[in-house]
């Protein structure tokens, strides 16, 4: 199969999912919460009195994040997962489709619906922060697309746990535990300079193993003039890819 | 007998040649990822959470939240501020009645040193309000290890000084850099206009008064500017400042 026939194959199964999570009923449920909390974020900024533009800003933009997150978790376990337990899989695995293929094609689906999560609740989040009078701060659509790229690390990660793992909960829990230990690890270094011994070799571990997330969280530093540096997009796309291929691997091993 | 032995190691290598490569790509991913990453906040050690601030710090550094959570603390000392302000306490003396104000005020300094507006108005609290210079001078010398340029700590900090050695002019000049910013607590904007009218020069005054009725949302002070203007308006009608004897003690 060329290079070209597998980027469109690859991309018809992306914008398929895509469609269909559009489609689904959940989507416009998430969609009706995600402006409940938004607007609710809005009473809760009030409190703060002459720092309303901060608050707001800063509890909108953890809201977008969490809810791309959980969104993009609940339909990983759905665009194969359950496709492979409903048998439904087999519609595209009976045409001449590699397995890697097909992963792929689901992954950036995923993705694409992530983003399009990201870019709905930020405009939401604009329009409960300009209703309140308050300006939108400049750093808002950086961090935005930082909570996107957070989301997509996690989703690529999310399709390998579910290879590994025996549900859907399972899958689900381990990506959440991967999410905060992801924020975690760039906490280690100062634990690391009193541990010794096994809890030194531990906390080395795990700041090696797991992804250091806190270098997409533009929401806390992008003001603070820390904005995303080229290592950390490099090391992003190299966490996708290195999770992509273990999934496609595993898929491949998988027996139906 | 060998030559199997081969093969079969190197279908072994084969097989597991995606994972391996890959585990090695994501290892090569973090070692590019933290060698160009710098945190801006302090360490988790400094953190120092209270049995009140341990489950808030444990949500604000797992969901990587600091800035949120310094948010949410300032919203807490606010309404601990404001509660004991209306006169829940009858204690003697500042110290008792804001106890918690100051490891409060501090737990905002650990979340996020970069929240310079909640930042330097918990400072002035404490130094102008609560006249317990100390505790606002370690805060800020605290926040000026991670911020070093940050003008409005040093500003604040040079204030509390001069405050201390009981120079006026001197903390009116002091705060002057800071007070135009459009994020500078109105508290400040109000002892700044106090001092101008300590000082005589009433026109001035009447700017930063203007100012926070235009800018503040604080009720409070935008109250405390529209009595300054009427003062003022009073006193170039040639009768003596209302508040002389509350202007001589700043």
């Amino acid at each position: 199969m060329g290079i070209i026939s597998s980027i469109k194959i690859v991309n018809e199964i992306a914008l398929n999912t895509f469609k269909e999570s559009l489609k689904s009923r959940f989507f416009a449920l998430f969609a009706i919460f995600a402006f409940i909390m938004l607007y609710a974020s809005a009473l809760g900024s009030m409190l703060s009195i002459s720092h309303e533009e901060r608050v707001l800003a800063d509890i909108s933009l953890l809201l977008i994040e969490i809810m791309c997150l959980v969104y993009a978790l609940f339909h990983v376990s759905s665009a194969l997962t359950r496709e492979i337990q409903e048998k439904t899989i087999y519609l595209i695995l009976s045409r001449p489709v590699p397995r890697h293929i097909c992963l792929a094609g689901k992954e950036l689906g995923v993705m694409l619906t992530t983003a399009f999560i990201a870019l709905i609740t930020s405009i939401m989040a604009i329009c409960v922060i300009k209703t309140r009078g308050l300006d939108v701060p400049s750093f808002f659509f950086a961090a935005a697309a930082g909570a996107f790229l957070k989301t997509a690390i996690i989703t690529a990660f999310a399709f390998l746990f579910s290879f590994v793992s025996t549900s859907d909960t399972t899958a689900f829990v381990m990506s959440g535990l991967l999410y905060v230990l992801g924020h975690i690890t760039s906490e280690l270094g100062p634990l690391m300079e009193k541990a010794s011994g096994a809890k030194y070799l531990i906390l080395k571990a795990c700041s090696i193993i797991f992804p250091n997330l806190n270098l997409y969280s533009l929401r806390e530093t992008a003001e603070a003039g820390f904005p995303l540096s080229i290592g950390a997009l490099a090391a992003a796309l190299i966490w996708i890819a290195a999770a992509y291929a273990i999934s496609a691997w595993l898929f491949s091993k998988k027996e139906f | 007998m060998e030559e199997n032995e081969k093969q079969n190691n190197f279908s072994l290598i084969k097989n597991y040649f995606i994972p391996i490569i890959s585990m090695i790509m994501l290892f090569a991913g973090n070692y590019i990822a933290n060698s160009s990453y710098v945190s801006s906040f302090p360490p988790i050690t400094e953190l120092n959470p209270t049995s009140l601030s341990a489950p808030l710090d444990m949500a604000a550094i797992a969901l990587g939240s600091r800035r949120v959570f310094a948010d949410i603390w300032l919203i807490r000392i606010l309404i601990y501020y404001g509660k004991e302000n209306i006169g829940e306490g009858h204690a003697s003396s500042a110290d008792e009645v804001y106890s918690e104000f100051y490891e409060r005020a501090f737990h905002i300094a650990r979340l996020d040193p970069s929240f310079r507006s909640a930042n330097t108005l918990t400072a002035a609290i404490l130094a102008f309000n609560m006249s317990q210079y100390e505790d606002a001078e370690n805060l800020l010398k605290y926040l000026l290890k991670y911020q070093p340029k940050q003008r409005f700590y040093t500003q604040t900090l040079l204030s509390i000084a001069q405050k201390k050695k009981g120079n006026p002019e001197a903390v009116l000049e002091s705060i002057l850099p800071i007070i135009r910013e459009p994020d500078c607590p109105a508290l400040i904007k109000n002892v700044t206009a106090l001092l101008y009218r300590r000082a005589g020069q009433w026109q001035e005054a009447e700017k930063i008064y203007i100012d926070i009725i235009n800018s503040s949302k604080e009720k409070d002070y935008v109250e405390k500017a529209i009595e300054g203007l009427k003062d003022i308006a009073a006193i170039k009608s040639g009768y003596p400042d209302p508040i002389l004897s509350e202007l001589q003690n700043l």
